[in-house]
This record gives structure tokens, sequence and C-alpha cells, in this order.
């Protein structure tokens, strides 16, 4: 095929049409796909740690415990739900920039701070949860093994979280590096 | 530009999305979804478009900002069959359906930087355009273009 049969070809291409009632829809974040999932994510999260904080004083000793290990749960909770609401900031603006390149690139920075900020508040909050529920406990074999299961399963979650992003910004910057 | 002259232009403007969508993304749910993102980016950044430049590059650009930056969901296996399944009825000319086919994996296999420049290509844009869209030099769109132009030959020719 030539290069003019090619675009004779592009150009004879027929696609969907959408009405404007469609697309006007489209605009509404309440309806945009990614934005919602992370909403309803957000939503769950938020009410579940609410719960949480306000019971966790008498139900899990929290009283008994010194007031810096509170606020370092308190702390460790907090992080991540408010790293996941500049997310969803983050999601909502994509174009950085006035060319594809410089955009892109603005884009490669910003997901790399997002992607340290949410390894480093995993581990805080692992650290954070860790510390309130082991402190002043007397370890046993059993307690011990729990606490190492628990502490595999967090490294666990923390490596396949790394693995995602370094794939997301190995993509984003191979598409740069072919643009340049 | 208010919310009703935007719905205008991308309703006249919608088959170049469309488009964009078919090359970055394999299934129908996905490209759905990549139209939408589009649409939603245009409207977030219409305030950023200004009058100099042509509302098409304008949203070439966004357009292509949006498919490269956004995260693809887990891959599907994707079966390539002769005909364009959601085209079939409406293309009545089997070679030329044959033709576009071609094409389109040809297209597809290219990486996404790739796929941006030889889309604006396609769409008849000036090297001019292709540069200041993409952000490198005029001479730079003509020796990227002959690489791609190779590997489609080369894929073309498989």
């Amino acid at each position: 095929m030539e290069f003019n049969e090619l675009k004779s070809t592009w150009n004879t291409v027929k696609t969907p049409e959408i009405s404007p009632t469609e697309i006007q829809k489209m605009l509404s974040e309440n309806r945009h796909p990614v934005l919602k999932n992370i909403r309803k994510q957000l939503t769950i999260e938020i009410i579940g740690w609410c719960i949480f904080l306000t019971c966790y004083y008498t139900m899990f000793d929290g009283d008994r415990k010194p007031v810096w290990i509170n606020i370092l749960l308190v702390f460790s909770i907090l992080l991540p739900i408010i790293h996941n609401l500049m997310g969803y900031r983050f999601a909502k603006y994509l174009v950085q920039g006035t060319n594809i390149q410089e955009s892109l690139k603005n884009y490669l920075a910003k997901v790399k701070r997002y992607a340290a900020i949410s390894i480093i508040s995993k581990q805080l909050f692992l650290i954070g949860f860790l510390l309130f529920f082991t402190y002043g406990l007397s370890f046993n074999t059993n307690k011990s093994i729990s606490l190492v299961i628990i502490g595999l399963l967090f490294i666990i979650q923390l490596v396949l979280t790394y693995r995602i992003w370094a794939k997301r910004l190995v993509s984003l910057e191979k598409s740069i590096d072919l643009l340049s | 530009m208010d919310e009703r002259q935007f719905l205008i232009l991308i309703n006249e403007h919608q088959g170049i999305i469309h488009k964009i969508c078919r090359l970055y993304r394999d299934v129908r749910e996905d490209r759905e979804d990549l139209f939408q993102e589009i649409t939603f980016q245009l409207w977030k950044s219409h305030n950023s478009f200004k009058n100099n430049s042509k509302i098409s590059t304008w949203i070439y650009r966004i357009a292509l900002n949006t498919a490269i930056a956004t995260f693809r969901k887990k891959k599907q296996n994707v079966e390539y069959c002769p005909t364009l399944p959601e085209m079939a009825e409406e293309q009545p000319d089997e070679e030329l359906a044959l033709r576009q086919e071609r094409l389109f994996s040809a297209l597809k296999q290219l990486d996404d930087g790739d796929k941006a420049i030889i889309t604006l290509y396609l769409e008849d844009l000036s090297y001019q355009q292709i540069a200041d869209i993409i952000g490198i030099s005029e001479n730079y769109v003509g020796v990227k273009l002959n690489r791609i132009k190779i590997k489609i030959q080369n894929l073309l020719a498989c």
C-alpha cells in the first residue's frame, strides 16, 4: 500500500456518531468513568475510617496508650485519604502544557511524585497501624508469627503497588522518548 | 466559548476523536471511555484555547495527549477478524473494509508516540502544524515520519 493510498483509506474510515445530548452528559464529572470510581472508593474509605476513628479509642484501648501513638495512628490513616483526594484532582487534569511533549513531561513529573507519596503513605500506614496494635503487647510465638504474616502481606501489597506504578512510568517515559 | 458552542464544536469534530480512540484502544468499551475522557479534557481545557491557532489543531493536541497519558486497563486478548465488526453493516465495499483493517492493524502496532505523529500526517496537517502540536522541530518531524513510514511498510509487508 502506497502512502497516498494510506491517506485515502484513512479518510474513508466511517466513525460512529454520538448525539450532542450524549456529549453534553460527558462533560459532567458525575458521568466520568475514572472519576466516578475514585469517588466511590473514596467515599467508602472515608466512611470506614471515620467509623474506625470514632470507635478505636475505647474499643482498641486507645485511652490506655500514649498520646503520640494515638496521633501517629490518626495521621497514618489520614495521610492515604488526603493522598487519594489529591489523586482525584490529579486524574481530573491530564493536559499540562502547550504541546504534547511538554504536557507529557510535566505529567510524568507529577505521576512520579504521586507514585512516591503513594508508596510512602502506605508504609506509614503500616508503621502507624502496627505500632498502635503492638504497643505494650507481650509477645509469644503465636503473636510473633501473626505479626510476621501481617508484615509480609503489607510488603506484598507494597511490591504490587510499586510494580503497577513502575509499569505506568516506563510506558509514559517511552512515549516521551519516542516523541523527542 | 460557552457550553452550546462547545457541543457544536465537538459534534463537528467527533470523527477525529473516534479515529484516535480506535487507534489507541482495542475494545469498544475502552474506546467509549477514552472518547468520554477526551471530551471531558477538552471541556476542562477549553479556556486555554487561543484563537490564533486552528480549532482542529487544538482538538488533535488535547485528544492525542489524553490518549497517551491515560493509563490503559489490563490488556485483554483481542482477536482480529478480517472485517470490522462495528462497521461491517455500513461498509458494503469489502475491499475497502479490508484495506482499512490492514491499515489499522499496522498502525496499532506502532508505539504511542509514533501513532500520534502518523495520525497528524494522515489527517493532512503540515509539518509545521505537526511540529507545533508535538513540540519538536519541523525538520525532526520529517525524520520521524520517514522512520515511521519504513516501519509501516515493513508491517504491511508481513
